[in-house]
């Protein structure tokens, strides 16, 4: 037994547990960030993934120790870190997975969201196909991953002001020549901005 | 349809009036499952909790000579241990014992401590083994063939046949893996009454034995089913989990945490039922099926297994099948999102397929003769039109295997009843404020039900969404009936639809006399109270509400039959088209488009609809080409009991999805969850042959059986 | 269970002499993790030596690149260093797991844990790389294929540990290319993975190193084959299938088990092998 500090969602906390608890065990059974969800244990389904000094990492993998003095973020923090960066409730990513209806029984989501911050932090205007890579090691089992994929969309389309292609959903009530069009005004927009940032 | 003036019943408006029904919805707990404030089962901390793991049986069977748990209580941290089985197991996972201590490392400490002593039994645990001429008796009840159609006329049909096919087709026993394992917290401290949390689809159903573990008033122990984390079948009852950690806590008197590991929930959480498909199928020259015989086995493990009848949704004139249950030493099959559809889907899909092929016929015109219901056409047609099926190079032969990469077109159709039943109450509440609550004890296992609840409310009462809060997952609430067989919207929409017009009859008749007409004339709508033809303003809602008493106002209503009648339907239809791409080189199948269109009656949330759609569509996917249990033929051991080795589709194996809710069906609320994941593998399946000719009739298609079927790697 | 966590390669070293041969070290976590919560395995001892940041540098030299044992694959995607000297291990990196395992998953530790799985060695011993590690006795560096000796067992002694991996300069014409089969493609393990450096002098092949992976009880190299390749121009399409055919079925001892079975990793491992050695277009 040893007492860690770890910096969490931006606080300061001391934890006392066993040199090899990993970090899960540490938010879960000692801190009550039970936000983090224990889907396997293993690092095969990314339920318990948190952000480590902003990327993602799998918390049954690493031991709570190994993240002293590094940042680290759970969705519990995701809203509160969001709004006192200046923003208004909660982060796009979270806003937009609720319009998306990007859940269903909701225990993937925390971990899928913070993949899905993980990417839009270093690439704020990502592809699809950057999409998919970046949630990859987070299974879903309800919702057939088609709305997270147009929820992450969302949330890069509003946050750099563009509109968003129509959604799956709505582009089957739109004229199939207007979706069509309003899809590829959509990606023309993010070309752009991708070309601007250089990667294109 | 019809109104009774005097006595108006409730019905739901014309689809074009709907303000909040049949629209895209936010879920009114997104924000709290969002934010990490969801508590779900394995969430619960109660002050002095207790966590709990389960022994689970080593060995396919066993005579247990000595279960010993004194050692269990000496490893420090460790507070009380039960036994749960004394004398023989059955499967290799079964429940043995269960330790609880002061944290879940602990108390696997415990368990390793407990000295069992066993003899091993024989013990089958693959088809081979069990119908072996000296095969141990699994069960005490040897189950019994069952037949179902005209044996000797189904052969002649066959015989004198244009074109028969005879093959056999296999599927593997898929898992259900819920995010959220199985599990209970049981916070109970030695009092008379206890509070018990279960990730479960039945928020009534594991209330009363969990207060007959506890030895405890039924009405002493409350229920709550907040958030759960996926059921797709696996999750009724208490469970022998649940009695676990209810004994543990009744011993300790402390409260007790039990969730399931993720090899636990591999090993003695139930799967869907495997099974094996002989069948025998003719048609006329013009692709009319004349007969079919089929012999079927059922892999349910130490269960019954099921697998849906054939003739499977196609009509053949003559059709005769038997059915066989083969018990063996696994963990019981359970209930899976549409049981034994999937199944028997998959074996008439693909036999009508190949003799489609074989008579040189469209097998989507070979669908579309054998199938009496005309929606099935309408749907094919138009799944066929999104996907490219016209524009398709070769439709009614596969393309050539010596190309790299192949592309083939599929399809499959669906069925399932979706209809409710009685045992669902509702109480709408209206308060004086102007709040509105919608109380019933269902569970939401992610479909929305706690968002119909509340947008039905909303709908009869003239409100937003956000107006009414729905308060579920209680057994201190309203009664409700449990989520299995897409039951859940027949049954709770309609409960929830009249108790909310009882509301509105109810306040209406309260706010009569303020208008001065009758309270027929008293309309909700647009957030305001008005007389339909009266000059008087209209009130907003909050002035009207204002007019109630401190205890507000409340009003019931309940699924009966004749509510059943004008507001739920059962009897839905699915088609699905998926287009593959097949790699020669490596037998890798990646599935380019899946196109689903559905009916479900009035759909309460498109958003929703679009959802259950889209991951039905998924789950047939990955028991296309990925799922399958591998159990060690010699050991009875499951060499994939995580979720590495038990593949579930991910995000990059995603095809392009698009789901069409079918709009011309104008009846009432059907469920939709179950239809949905029944025709998709079938039509990977058939999109592999007709890409390059190779038919897998074993399912999942791995890159090794394409490869085989093409007859690259012998 | 007791966990020694230290910043200093020195005392990791110590650690390492005084703990005896039941000690295990721990990384990033990926394998070792797994292995004590399947209850695989019970260490007394666990070494912790994520946090020994001088293990993690890239260093570019003159005769190629050194890649500290900590560098994890997340690391050596945005690499600068490596995508010069290393492109195809930067393209097997970027197969392992997923993001998260990837911000994990060292370089040291493929090569510690020796699976016949593992995602970069096959590239490591295509490419010739050299293995150094260190003890309170010294230090030593040694070929690849020598470090890797049968099933998840290595030639590190007990109180040695990983601290790079040398890989040598590029030479110019050379063809490279790595292949992984899966099933998921994401969070899998391999069916068969291929790697191969194959430099050219003119038409004629000057030097070959041909690995793989999932083929075997360990990573494979597959020297006889190279060996009769060397001098002489790539064999023509209908040859070249022979060719490989005799070479593979002496060398590769495919298994089934739960991810595949032998007979098709035998097949896939010859047509991936023949199709990317008849595209030289990847030379450069």
């Amino acid at each position: 037994m040893r007492t860690l500090s770890l910096k969490v969602n931006g606080d300061t906390v001391q934890a006392a547990a066993p040199s090899h608890w990993t970090l899960l065990e540490v938010l879960r059974y000692k801190l009550g960030l039970t936000g983090s969800k224990q889907g396997c244990d293993k690092g095969d389904c990314g339920a318990c993934t948190v952000l480590v000094d902003g990327r993602p990492v799998l918390a049954c993998l690493t031991l709570a120790g190994a993240v002293e003095e590094r940042e680290v973020t759970t969705i519990e923090g995701l809203m509160p870190l969001h709004v006192k960066s200046g923003g208004d409730g909660p982060d796009p990513v979270q806003a937009a997975f609720d319009r998306c209806g990007a859940l269903q029984c909701g225990f993937c989501q925390p971990g899928m969201m913070l993949s899905a911050r993980a990417l839009l932090n270093k690439n704020p205007c990502p592809t699809r196909a950057e999409i998919r890579e970046a949630l990859s090691g987070n299974l879903c089992r309800c919702t057939g991953y088609t709305q997270i994929f147009e929820a992450v969309e969302l949330a890069v389309a509003e946050s750099i002001g563009v509109a968003p292609a129509p959604r799956s959903w709505e582009a089957q009530r739109m004229d199939p020549s207007e979706a069509q069009a309003a899809a590829k005004r959509a990606a023309a927009h993010l070309a752009e901005r991708r070309k601007q940032e250089g990667r294109e | 349809m019809a109104q009774d003036e005097k006595d108006p019943v409730a019905t739901w408006p014309a689809r074009e009036n709907l303000k909040v029904l049949n629209h895209d919805l936010v879920r009114v707990d997104a924000r709290a499952k969002v934010t990490g404030a969801a508590r779900y089962t394995h969430d619960v901390r109660v002050p002095g909790m207790a966590y709990a793991r389960l022994l689970l049986a080593p060995l396919p069977a066993l005579k247990i000579k000595k279960l010993d748990l004194a050692p269990a209580l000496k490893i420090p941290g460790v507070l009380g241990a039960v036994a749960l089985e004394t004398d023989r197991t059955r499967w290799l996972g079964e429940p043995i014992a269960a330790v609880a201590a002061t944290t879940p490392e602990r108390a696997e400490d415990g368990l390793r401590a407990i000295l069992l002593e066993y003899e091993r039994e024989p013990w089958a645990i693959d088809e081979a083994q069990a119908t072996a001429p000296n095969a141990p008796k699994v069960r005490s009840n040897a189950p019994k063939v069952s037949t179902d159609g005209d044996q000797a006329s189904a052969e002649r049909a066959c015989e004198g046949a244009a074109a028969v096919i005879e093959a056999t087709y296999t599927v593997p026993v898929q898992h259900h893996v819920c995010l959220e394992t199985h599990g209970v917290v049981v916070d109970y401290k030695g009092g008379d009454e206890a509070t018990v949390w279960c990730s479960t689809q039945s928020t009534f159903g594991f209330t009363p034995d969990a207060a007959k573990e506890l030895g405890l008033k039924a009405s002493r122990v409350t229920g709550l089913v907040e958030y759960m984390g996926g059921g797709f079948g696996a999750k009724f009852g208490l469970g022998l989990e649940g009695q676990a950690a209810c004994k543990l806590s009744k011993e300790i008197k402390r409260p007790v945490h039990l969730m399931m590991t993720r090899r636990d929930e591999f090993l003695a959480a139930g799967n869907r039922t495997g099974g094996k498909m002989r069948i025998k199928l003719a048609a006329s020259q013009d692709g009319t099926l004349v007969g079919m015989v089929a012999d079927r086995r059922r892999f349910g493990g130490i269960g019954n297994g099921s697998m849906a009848k054939f003739p499977y949704i196609y009509a053949v004139e003559n059709a005769y099948s038997e059915t066989l249950s083969v018990p063996m030493n696994l963990d019981s099959n359970r209930a899976m999102r549409a049981p034994g559809h999937p199944q028997a889907g998959f074996g008439m899909e693909s036999a009508l397929d190949e003799l489609a092929y074989k008579l040189g016929v469209d097998p989507l015109e070979m669908r579309k003769r054998n199938l009496k219901d005309k929606v099935y056409h309408r749907q094919l047609e138009r799944v066929a039109r999104e996907i490219g099926w016209y524009e398709h190079p070769h439709r009614d032969k596969p393309g050539d295997p010596k190309a790299e990469k192949c592309i083939g077109i599929g399809f499959g159709v669906a069925v399932w009843g979706g209809g409710g039943g009685g045992g669902t109450e509702c109480e709408v509440r209206i308060e004086r404020d102007g709040s509105v609550s919608a109380a019933v004890g269902t569970q939401d296992l992610g479909t929305g039900s706690r968002t119909y609840v509340a947008a039905i409310t909303a709908e009869e009462l003239g409100l937003r969404l956000e107006d009414v809060t729905a308060h579920i997952g209680s057994t201190r609430l309203p009664s409700a009936t449990g989520s299995g067989g897409s039951t859940t919207t027949g049954s709770l929409a309609p409960a929830v639809k009249v108790a909310a017009f009882n509301a509105a009859r109810a306040f209406a008749a309260r706010l009569a006399p303020v208008f001065g007409v009758d309270a027929a004339r008293v309309q909700f709508a647009g957030g305001e109270v008005r007389d339909t033809q009266g000059a008087k303003p209209a009130l907003s809602w909050k002035q009207a509400c204002a007019m109630l008493p401190a205890e507000g106002l409340s009003a019931r209503g309940e699924w009966t039959k004749d509510a059943n009648k004008r507001l739920a339907a059962s009897g839905i239809h699915g088609a699905q088209a998926a287009r593959v791409e097949v790699d020669t080189q490596t037998g890798r199948v990646r599935v380019l488009d899946m196109i689903a269109m559905q009916d479900c009656g009035l759909p309460l949330n498109r958003l929703a609809v679009v959802s259950q759609v889209n991951g039905g569509m998924v789950q047939a996917l990955s028991y296309a080409l990925h799922e399958e249990r591998n159990v060690d033929a010699a050991l009875g051991v499951m060499l994939n009991s995580t979720m590495e080795g038990y593949k579930i589709a991910g995000s990059l194996e995603m095809p392009r999805m698009v789901t069409i809710i079918d709009d011309e069906d104008e009846r009432g609320v059907i469920g939709v969850a179950e239809a949905t994941c029944i025709p998709g593998h079938s039509a990977i399946a058939n999109a592999v042959f007709n890409a390059c000719g190779a038919r897998v009739r074993d399912l999942p298609l791995t890159p090794d059986k394409v490869l085989f079927a093409l007859g690259k790697v012998v | 269970m007791k966990v020694v966590s230290t910043r200093s390669l020195d005392d990791a070293l110590k650690a390492l002499r005084d703990a005896g041969p039941d000690a295990r070290i721990l990384a990033g976590g990926t394998d070792l993790m797994v292995e004590m919560e399947s209850g695989r395995t019970h260490p007394a001892l666990v070494v912790d030596v994520w946090k020994i940041d001088a293990l993690r540098q890239i260093r570019e030299m003159q005769d190629g690149v050194e890649i500290g044992a900590l560098a994890d694959c997340g690391a050596l995607i945005r690499s600068v260093q490596v995508a010069r000297h290393a492109d195809t291990l930067i393209e097997a990196a970027r197969t392992v797991g997923a993001v998260q395992i990837r911000n994990r998953a060292t370089i040291g530790g493929n090569l510690g844990t020796a699976s016949p799985a593992a995602d970069l060695n096959p590239v490591l011993f295509a490419l010739g790389a050299r293995v150094r590690v260190a003890s309170t006795r010294g230090e030593r560096e040694l070929p690849v294929e020598a470090f890797v000796k049968g099933y998840r067992t290595t030639d590190r002694a007990h109180d040695e540990l990983i601290t790079s991996v040398f890989l040598p300069r590029r030479p110019a014409h050379e063809l490279r290319f790595f292949r992984k089969v899966g099933t998921r493609r994401a969070q899998s393990i391999a069916k068969v993975v291929v790697s191969a450096a194959v430099a050219f002098d003119g038409e004629r092949v000057q030097a070959a190193r041909i690995s793989a992976g999932s083929v075997a009880d360990r990573t494979l190299l597959f020297d006889g084959l190279a060996q009769e390749l060397v001098g002489a121009p790539l064999p023509q399409a209908a040859k070249l299938s022979e060719f490989l055919r005799r070479h593979l079925d002496a060398a590769a001892a495919p298994r089934d088990d739960v991810r595949s079975t032998a007979r098709y990793r035998r097949f896939v491992l010859q047509r991936i092998l023949e199709s990317s050695l008849r595209s030289p277009a990847q030379v450069r």
